[in-house]
């Protein structure tokens, strides 16, 4: 076998191992993230949906990102999906630089890799890919023309039109495009050809701006790229924007000053083994400074509460390093929707009642995860606002939108159920969702006979009551008290005033567990009625409930030790963790003090 | 051609290729003629199309009323006509009806100040079927041009893109006048004219780049209408008939949001009151009757002849009793020249029978006093049972206009004419406000209003944002978001307070 054929098929072989790791990447690593950006975007086929991405550049970029990232609702093709995009920008790249005599590997890979670190991000959409490699494209399509007319014609009628599609990443194109043209073409009319092009790529986002596209005129040039992200993955942006023109420039000084064709070395064991540990460790970089494997773990449970796998909440949780209000937030849902708050709350992090519920902020990231609670709760016109909320925030979306009809379902606003139905229908993946929901705008009857929104009518509050957006803690025990058969919101009332060492309304409450059935008094409850009684030696353990001998020993066991300790309580916290740390005492006594 | 006799006398007639051709022609548009009136059987009931523009009143400047057949057919015939004159005919395989706008333009001319008739023909597996006839009236008066709102969505607390535009109402174009994303994605809010005319505008900028733009005499100012004495920037706009001062609410808001019910958030002032604007001087001014501390005014509004201002008034109380503020509507006169106001009368005592009033807005004419009444408080568009109601300022007689229906109907304004009222309604879900036009006629009756058409007349099935505060220009506006770049991201003039009505 000769040698070029060695070296295509180890070409091929490298290649293809490379992105079989790129798409197992998404796919393992990020499979999260990737339902998270399709829960957050809504393709409607709809025209009036379309016309409005024609109002700004890039939106038609926009259109096709958001188009692909619905089939995110698969990862395994959302993976597919940004692995082709890799992969189309990688053999673009290869074209690009096998054009300007730079054929080792390696180069081609770099930007790659850039781009699998920016799309490890929550915020970064597919969309910033696709315009990144049309616009790439086009610098493909301008250097594979030969004739210098047609190449001139193709930027001052083609570029206008670049910007028009791809925005800002139109200005990547136009900064290759000129360098070509100065330092590779031999083409002698370039010197008065060439300095046109950064003046088009000044004036036309500045007509665009003015005349034609509503945008602020500072952000023409810019439109449309991401540097909202924040660093360090901003700078992973910026150095793969920067990377092709940085090349070229390098290997034309490098052509010219250096000894030739260091760019295109030749092929052997040691060029392949460095260039491998060069990628392994750029990889390794990537995974270090642009892998969040924290947002992955949250955005995992985020999806198990949406799928209502408790279990698999309170697995990720678990796998959480340090603590997270929002991870906090999840973990007492699923604590709660599994059965084990009373007894499991203290086994996680806890900060105070900040655990229980998001406070209201109006961004973009807690209406959409704030609301979950207030439907669990059955807090109808709570859900319904935070729902909508989100949709604002977000723009329309699958969850919100989905939440919004079952809402306004329940508050028997049917007309209103139907315009969001309406809305969901426009979509290939909802549609069926949509449809079934339908019926029951046409069938008003088929609404008593749903079992999700029956049970949530029953908990339906009698005597409505105002609330601002901040003083849900106060609004709870308004929940509990028009629906004393509220379990959640009882619980939920129980884990706050443990939460803020209330002992004494905590105790005053506790009366309660008898008229929820419950069969005996949780883990937790127990330890906190312990520590209440042996302050005030009162009894206020309700008929037909004891405190178990287990705990009642665990008590003694602990009593004896912190007492022992005295004043040192920083000692005492250290050496009771062990054994007492998930228990409410070692709560009471050293967390949040 | 030729023509002879075959051996058994059977005439027979010999055409041309072209002529044969155009015979068949003939026969196919013969028969496409009469499939245009088919045979059908009279159905006894309404039939149902949305928007519902039967046994309306429209002015003859309207674009074409599209709307959707919603009865199930596999064919869909509309005929529109005068009766004996012009028809216009629409065939559809969906029911939906989209008239071209060149005929109708024609068929409105020639209904003016008489009846515009529709047929409406639907074919099942039945056959066709006729509906009864819709009868509609085509006003001699036209409505002013232009229609100016601002798209919203009707959210609690968050806003995400938002922009005022105009809508030309004699087609289906519409342009942004100011959108937030040239500035920073902020909130712009309570557009406004002096007497329908797009020449001198207000509106102003919340949040980032603050402050209240004035499009006066061609020129744009951007200024700063809070002042050291008084609570807030100008809220809730009222141009003088002159053109030169603007009174304003001041407001300090609040909100809370409903547990159960209907009803999804309450909007409370917990103070507010009334001050004047001079736009030349940029100047505050203000008088104890409009600015008391133990009252709340707001909602100022204008006669049309300058020498009266109308507010709605009602009596503090705290965020609690929320339920218990009701507004009554006052008048203070004034006098321009010397800009003092004088004594206050009280024009609907609204709180006496439990009731508030929100919105007044007087006719053109000065004869007639528009407003919406709920059971308490004033942000009306989140009170279900809002309705207008139109007194008689001359005979002080009170009427609930045949306008209203079971869902909340606010803000409203009348067009320069005085003959045409635009209604907020929530009528369709209970959420989305949609613009209404109801003719008014010289009779002061209110006719049955229709919703502003669209191109599309599903158009409003999915569509996502509120309509706030629709105005009627007589002319496009001639702003558009580049136009207003710059002034919008400036900085605001200063406004000062003027003392003086609190002295003598």
């Amino acid at each position: 076998m000769d040698i070029s054929r060695i070296k295509s098929n180890f070409r091929l072989i490298t290649t293809g191992v490379f992105f079989a790791f790129y798409f197992l990447y998404f796919m393992v690593f990020n499979r999260y993230h990737l339902i998270y950006q399709e829960q957050i975007q809504f393709f409607r086929f709809d025209v009036n949906y379309f016309t409005d991405f024609l109002s700004r550049p890039g939106g038609l970029m926009e259109c096709i990102g958001t188009f692909l990232t619905q089939l995110f609702i698969f990862p395994v093709v959302g993976a597919l999906i940004i692995t082709l995009a890799g992969f189309a920008a990688y053999a673009i790249t290869v074209y690009i630089f096998r054009k300007h005599q730079i054929n080792g590997m390696l180069w081609a890979f770099i930007p790659t890799l850039l781009l699998a670190s920016l799309q490890s991000h929550y915020l970064f959409n597919l969309a910033y890919t696709v315009g990144l490699i049309v616009s790439l494209g086009y610098f493909a399509v301008y250097i594979s023309m030969r004739d210098y007319k047609l190449r001139y014609f193709f930027v001052l009628a083609g570029w206008p039109l670049l910007y028009f599609f791809a925005g800002g990443y139109a200005l990547v194109a136009m900064l290759l495009c000129f360098i070509h043209e100065f330092l590779f073409s031999p083409n002698h009319s370039r010197i008065l050809i060439a300095p046109v092009f950064p003046i088009l790529s000044l004036l036309v986002p500045y007509f665009a701006s003015h005349f034609i596209f509503y945008i602020k005129p500072g952000m023409a040039w810019t439109y449309f790229i991401p540097f909202f992200i924040d660093p360090p993955v901003k700078y992973f942006l910026i150095l793969l924007l920067v990377y092709s023109p940085l090349v070229l420039i390098v290997s034309r000084r490098w052509l010219i000053y250096s000894k030739r064709g260091l760019l295109s070395r030749g092929w052997n064991w040691k060029t392949i083994l460095s260039g491998t540990l060069v990628l392994v460790c750029l990889s390794g970089l990537m995974i270090k400074y642009a892998y969040d494997r924290k947002a992955e773990i949250l955005l995992g449970m985020d999806y198990c509460v949406q799928r209502s796998d408790w279990d698999g909440v309170l697995k990720l949780s678990s796998a959480y390093p340090g603590a997270n209000r929002l991870v906090m937030y999840f973990t007492n849902l699923a604590l709660y929707k599994s059965g084990r708050m009373g007894d499991q709350l203290f086994h996680y992090p806890q900060t105070r009642t900040n655990s229980l519920w998001l406070d209201w902020n109006a961004d973009d990231v807690v209406p959409f995860f704030g609301g979950e609670i207030y439907y669990h709760f059955a807090y109808n016109s709570e859900a319904y606002r935070w729902a909508f909320e989100a949709m604002v925030a977000k723009g329309p979306n699958p969850r919100s939108l989905k939440r919004l009809v079952i809402t306004s379902f329940i508050n028997d606003d049917i007309k209103l159920a139907e315009k969001y139905l309406n809305v969901l229908d426009q979509n290939l993946f909802y549609r069926k969702w949509a449809h079934h929901y339908l019926q029951y705008v046409n069938n008003p009857e088929l609404i008593k006979e749903d079992k999700e929104i029956a049970g949530k009518r029953h908990f339906e509050i009698s005597k409505d009551f105002i609330g601002s957006r901040y003083n849900f803690g106060a609004r709870l025990l308004m929940l509990l008290e028009d629906h004393p058969d509220n379990r959640m919101a009882f619980e939920y009332f129980m884990a706050s005033l443990l939460l803020d060492k209330n002992l004494g309304y905590f105790a005053a409450n506790i009366y309660r567990i008898k008229e929820l059935g419950y069969k005996y008094i949780p883990v937790h409850y127990e330890e906190a009625l312990i520590a209440y009684m042996s302050y005030t030696k009162m009894n206020i353990i309700p008929e037909g409930y004891s405190i178990s001998m287990a705990t009642n020993k665990r008590f003694s066991e602990y009593a004896n030790m912190y007492i022992s300790f005295g004043e040192n309580s920083d000692i005492a916290a250290k050496k009771l963790y062990n054994e007492y740390g998930k228990t409410y005492w070692y709560y009471l006594h050293f967390i949040n003090k | 051609m030729a023509m002879g006799k075959t051996r058994n006398g059977i005439l027979y007639i010999v055409l041309p290729p072209v002529q044969v051709f155009l015979l068949i022609l003939a026969i196919i548009f013969c028969q496409a003629c009469s499939d245009k009136i088919p045979t059908f059987t009279e159905s006894g009931r309404e039939v149902q199309i949305l928007p519902d523009y039967s046994g309306i009143t429209l002015p003859p400047n309207i674009a074409p009323l599209n709307f959707v057949i919603k009865e199930k057919g596999e064919k869909y015939l509309v005929r529109l006509y005068e009766e004996g004159g012009e028809t216009v005919t629409i065939e559809s395989s969906t029911g939906n009806i989209r008239i071209p706008e060149g005929k109708w333009k024609k068929l409105l001319h020639l209904c003016k100040g008489k009846e515009l008739l529709v047929d409406i023909f639907v074919k099942n597996d039945s056959g066709w079927v006729k509906f009864p006839k819709i009868i509609n009236n085509v006003a001699v008066d036209p409505i002013d041009s232009y229609l100016v709102y601002r798209l919203i969505d009707p959210g609690f607390e968050s806003w995400n893109k938002m922009g005022i535009y105009q809508r030309c109402l004699e087609n289906f174009t519409e342009s942004p006048i100011m959108i937030n994303s040239m500035s920073d994605n902020n909130c712009m809010n309570c557009h406004s004219f002096s007497r329908n005319d797009s020449r001198t505008m207000m509106f102003h900028m919340r949040a980032k780049h603050a402050g209240t733009i004035i499009y006066r005499e061609g020129e744009l100012t951007k200024v700063n209408t809070k002042t050291d004495h008084t609570m807030s920037p100008g809220v809730y706009p009222s141009w003088h008939t002159g053109g030169r001062y603007i009174a304003f609410s001041v407001n300090k808001i609040g909100q809370v949001f409903h547990s159960s019910g209907q009803s999804k958030i309450e909007v409370i002032d917990t103070l507010s009151d009334i001050v004047v604007f001079d736009t030349e001087q940029n100047k505050v001014f203000t008088c104890p009757e409009i600015s008391s501390t133990d009252r709340l005014e707001t909602f100022p509004t204008w006669s049309p002849d300058g020498k009266h201002l109308y507010f709605c008034s009602a009596a503090a109380l705290p965020l609690a009793q929320y339920n218990q503020i009701r507004y009554d509507l006052l008048r203070v006169s004034f006098d321009v020249a010397t800009c003092r106001f004088g004594p206050v009368d009280t024009i609907v005592q609204a709180s006496r029978n439990g009731h508030s009033v929100s919105f007044p807005r007087i006719s053109p004419d000065g004869k007639y006093l528009l407003y919406c009444q709920s059971d308490f408080g004033n942000f009306s568009i989140w009170h279900r049972e809002s309705d207008l109601f139109l007194k008689d300022l001359e005979s002080d007689e009170i009427i609930k206009p045949d306008v209203n229906s079971s869902q909340s109907e606010s803000y409203h304004t009348w067009s320069s004419s005085g003959r045409w009222i635009v209604i907020s309604s929530r009528r369709i879900n209970g959420l989305f406000t949609r613009p209404y036009f109801s003719y008014f006629d010289t009779s002061g009756k209110a006719h049955k209003p229709f919703l502003l058409p669209q191109k599309n007349p599903e158009f409003y099935s999915t569509f996502m944002k509120s309509y706030n505060i629709p105005e009627l220009v007589t002319s496009k506006v001639k702003l558009n978001p580049h136009s207003l770049s710059n002034i919008v991201n400036s900085e605001a003039e200063i406004t000062t307070f003027m003392n003086n009505q609190f002295e003598n």
